[in-house]
Formats: structure tokens, sequence, C-alpha cells
């Protein structure tokens, strides 16, 4: 058995309720884009490219730890690649109809991995429940809050403090600012990131865990993986979403992916 | 003066159907914005006319929240919830001491915005730079009435002093397990109504919310729309091509109604009247699962939450979508005229059986016409891209539909 632990930080940029699921702005909910911003379209990005407004993190998840039979493998070949969700994955909550805020399943439910010469790729294991209204097996198995673990993952100890420096950096821009909109846009952002919402849902977690039993594409030129990967056998995946930032429309994710 | 239940329970009725006509004609105007850059708009016009649309939403989302503190004022004293309206438009004085007309956004909605929510006693604002076709609105003298009020604000005052004149113990003769305190969301808290003090407290609010105290108005619906108003037309002033509506005709209807006034336009064109219709059937499904949830046809608990959260979200799912995608379809075959607009039209009373198993049977029925309607709008996608947005609507439907088969 190997895990690959992987983090980062991963950009969606959907709106919430009470907008329509497909509003593109964002109207009455917490989420509005600005003008010139591409629309809402609720695409859980893991990699670049994702709109990268200033002073946010830049997207990107990677492998940061190998454990192959419960030790870990300090050198392996697989640290620092890319994790994605592949062909364009939506939290699918549909204003509530297939499931309520926080339990929204991740449809569809691809997961790729990538370094090199190697790369993985696997989908959930195809049976109704992951394939059909309501997808259960795809929705939060938990929502919850964790704000110790969450601060220590995301290097960011005071979340309030964290968006209240970023507010101090736009407040500069905002000072050399000449054009009107440009000037709008930064107070926007600073009015926001000063008032209780911007912290509210930091230390909320959303908890997937998915069978990957689906149809895999495994390519490994190197051998870096070290053995053959098994792929009668289902995998399976866990994966925390938290560390919300609604000014950059960033999350962080933290997972494991356990091969046998 | 009110002094039997009759007449309070008529009062009540009369503000159901009210604030349910007020929040209809916020949200046809909240859905009449342009929203995009290429459609004549600067950037920061954008931002304003995003920040105008929220705040109109926001007013409509209370004003349900109102009408449904008003069906609890109803129950308490042994009424049933009024879901009812006329349709669009009602000339002044028809039925209410208001003309209520589906316009577009601009200074002519906003004025009346602002007149339905006027306090007593505050002069009203200036007239609207619309030429021809303004009307007085609710100004003139009325005759006499067994209800006259001239203000939203007024009804509720006679309302309350229903409650007042007639004796408690008298009153509330309508079973307390059967309002609604459920929350909605996490910002509207329903009241409980079993007395008095708790109905006019219940009033208080609606009140305070629409019309703000003497001593403060801020925050106010009124207070809203004049700060609207006043910021449109500084904008306008500043540059007279500003025109944040798009071109959504007035009073747009599928067909005529014996119990509208005034002028309507009629939507022709044959793949916008498909979806207005869809979208008028849809918007009456949503207030039938209303009058089932608050009429207690002997529904489980587990029935009447998922009928709350149906209803909740058919207007974030299928009535705001319906109703922006209308003001991007042609109302005729002739392009020039302008687009259509969600009409709220009611195509006839709404009579639904007490009886349980009749009522989930007559929902589930027009679920499944919903989906077999929208299979004749989607023909017309590749001549209005538009459209798309409607096959997305076709997934809520049978997920709605799956949901409510799972309780009945």
């Amino acid at each position: 058995m190997t895990e690959l632990h992987f983090d980062g930080w991963f950009q969606v940029r959907l709106a919430t309720d009470p907008d329509p699921s497909d509003e593109t702005r964002g109207i009455s909910g917490m989420i509005h884009v600005f003008p010139g911003e591409p629309d809402l379209d609720r695409i859980i990005r893991l990699q670049p490219p994702a709109l990268q407004r200033s002073y946010c993190p830049a997207v990107g998840v990677f492998v940061r730890k190998v454990i192959t039979e419960g030790k870990p493998v300090s050198e392996h070949p697989l640290i620092g690649a890319k994790v994605n969700l592949a062909n364009d994955p939506v939290f699918k909550g549909d204003n509530g109809i297939v499931a309520e805020d926080g339990y929204e399943p991740i449809v569809p439910f691809i997961l790729e991995v990538e370094k090199d010469g190697f790369y993985l790729n696997r989908a959930c294991t195809q049976t109704p429940e992951y394939l059909e209204f309501p997808f259960m097996a795809l929705q939060a198995k938990e929502i919850n809050g964790d704000p110790a673990g969450i601060r220590k993952a995301t290097n960011i100890p005071d979340p309030v403090k964290h968006f209240a420096a970023r507010a101090a950096s736009l407040k500069a821009d905002l000072k050399k600012t000449k054009d009107p909109f440009s000037a709008e846009v930064l107070k926007r952002r600073i009015a926001f990131l000063t008032s209780r919402s911007a912290a509210a849902f930091f230390d909320a977690f959303m908890r997937y865990e998915v069978e990957l039993g689906g149809p895999s594409q495994v390519k490994d030129e190197k051998k870096v993986f070290g053995t053959t990967l098994d792929e009668t056998q289902a995998w399976s995946v866990e994966i925390r979403f938290c560390g919300w930032d609604p000014d950059a429309l960033t999350g962080f994710v933290q997972g494991k992916l356990r091969l046998p | 003066m009110i002094d039997t239940r009759e007449e309070l329970l008529n009062a009540l009725a009369e503000a159901a159907e009210l604030e349910h006509g007020l929040l209809v004609q916020y949200l046809f105007t909240a859905f009449s914005f342009k929203r995009r850059l290429d459609e004549g708009i600067t950037p920061l016009q954008q931002l304003m006319m995003e920040d105008w649309e929220r705040t109109i939403l926001s007013v409509a989302h209370q004003e349900m929240y109102h009408l449904a503190n008003v069906c609890n004022l109803l129950a308490a004293i042994g009424g049933a919830p009024r879901f009812d309206r006329p349709n669009f438009p009602q000339p002044l004085k028809k039925y209410y001491p208001f003309d209520f007309e589906l316009t577009r956004f601009g200074d002519e909605a906003l004025y009346r915005f602002i007149v339905f929510e006027l306090p007593e006693g505050v002069e009203p604002p200036p007239l609207p730079h619309v030429p021809g076709n303004v009307k007085t609105f609710a100004f003139e003298k009325i005759a006499p009435d067994p209800l006259v009020y001239n203000h939203i604000g007024e009804l509720y005052e006679r309302i309350a002093e229903g409650f007042k004149n007639i004796p408690e113990n008298v009153l509330f003769i309508g079973p307390e397990d059967q309002q609604d305190i459920d929350e909605w969301t996490l910002r509207l808290k329903m009241h409980k109504v079993h007395d008095r003090a708790s109905a006019l407290e219940a009033i208080k609010e609606i009140v305070e919310e629409g019309e703000g105290t003497k001593a403060d108005r801020a925050g106010s619906h009124y207070d809203k729309f004049l700060r609207i108003r006043q910021a449109y037309l500084a904008e306008k002033a500043k540059d007279a091509s500003f025109e944040p509506a798009r071109n959504v005709a007035t009073n747009p209807r599928t067909r005529e109604h014996r119990d509208a006034g005034g002028e309507g336009t009629i939507i022709t064109h044959q793949a916008t009247l498909k979806l207005a219709e869809l979208f008028n059937t849809t918007y009456t499904t949503m207030l039938s699962m209303l009058i089932q949830y608050y009429s207690y046809g002997g529904e489980t608990q587990e029935q009447r939450e998922i009928l709350r959260d149906s209803s909740r979200r058919m207007m974030s799912a299928f009535i705001r979508p319906m109703a922006e995608v209308l003001t991007e379809m042609p109302v005729t075959d002739d392009l020039t005229d302008g687009v259509a607009g969600a009409g709220f039209e009611l195509y006839g009373p709404m009579n639904y059986s007490g009886q349980l198993k009749s009522r989930w049977i007559i929902l589930q029925e027009r679920f499944r016409q919903h989906i077999a309607d929208i299979e004749e709008i989607l023909e017309f996608q590749n001549e209005f891209p538009v459209l798309q947005r409607i096959a997305k609507l076709r997934e809520n439907y049978e997920g709605t539909l799956i949901n409510l088969k799972n309780f009945f």
C-alpha cells in the first residue's frame, strides 16, 4: 500500500445561495466577480490557470509526502507531482436540489497525478450512487470545523489578521491608483476583507471519501512508482476542502490517495 | 374600523395580496438589468447596477418574509393562507390604492416603489421625468370604502387596530402548531403569533422594515429605494445615454386576463411564448407548494420540510433563471419591439383539495408536465443560445420530482 499525501491552494469561482447555481456574476450571494473578470463557472481548479487577484495565494496542489507500507519515503520521485481533478468538476448542489450547502457532490470525480513521465488518472466507481442524482457517494461525508488543523496546514495562524494584512496592501495600492474603476474595485475588496464575512468560513472543512474504481490510465515510463499499480482493485482518495478565502475565491486542499 | 373577525381576515388577505404583488414587481424590475459590458454600460456602471439589483432583490426577499408572516397572522385567527392575487397590470384604485405594473428599471419604477413604501405623513417624492403616461398613483382622495388606506403602513395600522379591537380570548382560535416558524434561511426568522402582543410585534416589524420609524428611516425599503433613485438620477445627469435596463416590455403576458386592467404586452414570439408559459406554470407550482405547506392537509413533518425546501429552492433554481432568460428573448417576431420578461401570470384560481393524496399527485403531475414542456423550448436553442441555460433547468425539474417522490 502506497499513500500519496497532497495539499495546496485550489480555486472555485461559484455563486452562492440565494443566487442561482449558474449565476455568472454573483448578485445576492456572498461571492461576486468584478467587471472584466471571467464569469463564475463553479469549476474546481487544483492547478493553474486560475484567476489571480492581487495578494492572493497561488493555486497549485502537489504531492508533499509518500508513504509506502506505513513508512515515509523522503526522496520519493513523486514528491512534487501535480494533483488535479480532471474534466472540469463542480460542486454540484444546484441550490439544494442535489445537496445542501457543504455537502455538494464533486461531479465528475476523476483524479489525476502527474510528474515528468509519470501519469495516473482514475475515475470514481461507475455505479449509480456515483453517477446518478443525487450522487450520494460523491457527497461530502462531513462538514465541520477544525481551526487548529486548518490554520497549521495553511500556515495562517490568524485568518482575521491575514485578511487585514491583504487589505493593508490593497489600501497602499489604492493611494497610488488614479483609475476610478480600479479604485472602486480596491475599495470593495478592502471593505470585504475587513468585514466579518472574510474569515467566516476559513476554519470549516468539507471531507470527501471517494472510491476510485472506474476507468484508469497509468503511464510510468521511468518506473518512478517503484511497482506496478494494481488497476484491478479500487483505489481510494480522501480530500478535505478548507481555508476558504472568498476574496481570492480559493481554499486549501488536503488529501491522500491510497494505492494498493 | 376593523372590529370583527371577518373584517380582519379580509384586511389580512388584502395585505397578503399586496405583499405578493409588491415582491413580484420588485423582482420583475431587478431582473430587467443589463448584465454584461457589451450591453452598452461601463465597468463602473455595472458595479453600481449590480448593487442596485442586489438591494432590490433583498427587499423582495423581505417581502416574501412579510407575506409568510401575514399567513401566520391569518392562521392565528382561523384564516387560510392567501397566495392568490389579480394579474398585472392593476390600475390605480381598481383593487388597490396603487398602480401595480411590471416595468423595467428606471425612474418610473423607482418612483412607484418609493410611493409603495412611503411612510405616513412623509411628502411624496418628485414625479418621474418620463414623458407622458405618468400617473399620480396613490395621492388622489379615494371614496370611502370598507377598507380605506393610501399607504401600506396605513393598511397595517388598520390591521393592528383590528387586533386591538377584537377581544383577545375570542380572536386567537387557530392552532398554534399550524404556523410557520421554520427558519427558511439564517436571515429570516418567523414570528409565531399566539396573542395580541405577538401579533402586534409581527405587524410592527413588517411596517418598520418597509418604512422605518419616524426617528430612523435608514435601511428601510423606503430609504433603499430613495437612495437608488438618487444614485440613478445622478448617473443619468453625468451620462445622458446611461440606460441600465434592457428593453423589457411593460406587463408582458401570454394572453389576456379577465382580472387584469390596463395595457399589457402580449408575447407572440413562439419560443418566448413557450418559455413564458413554462415560467408562469412553474411559478404557480411553487405557489401551490407554499399553499400546501401553509394549509396543513395532514402532511408529516418530513413532507412539510420537503415542501418548504423545494419551494425555497424553486425561487433560485427556476424562477430567477427563467425570468432572466426571458429578458433576452424577443417579445414579438419584430426584434425592435424589445424583449420579454416574467409576467408572473396566474391562469386560474388556486383551489386545491384538502386531501393529502390528491395534493401530492397533482404536484408530481405538474413537474412531469414541466419536464415535457421544456423539451419543446429546447428545440429553439440553436436559434437562441441563451436557451442553453434552460437545459440546466430540466435537471433541476427532474431532481425536484425525485426529491418529492421520496416523500409520497
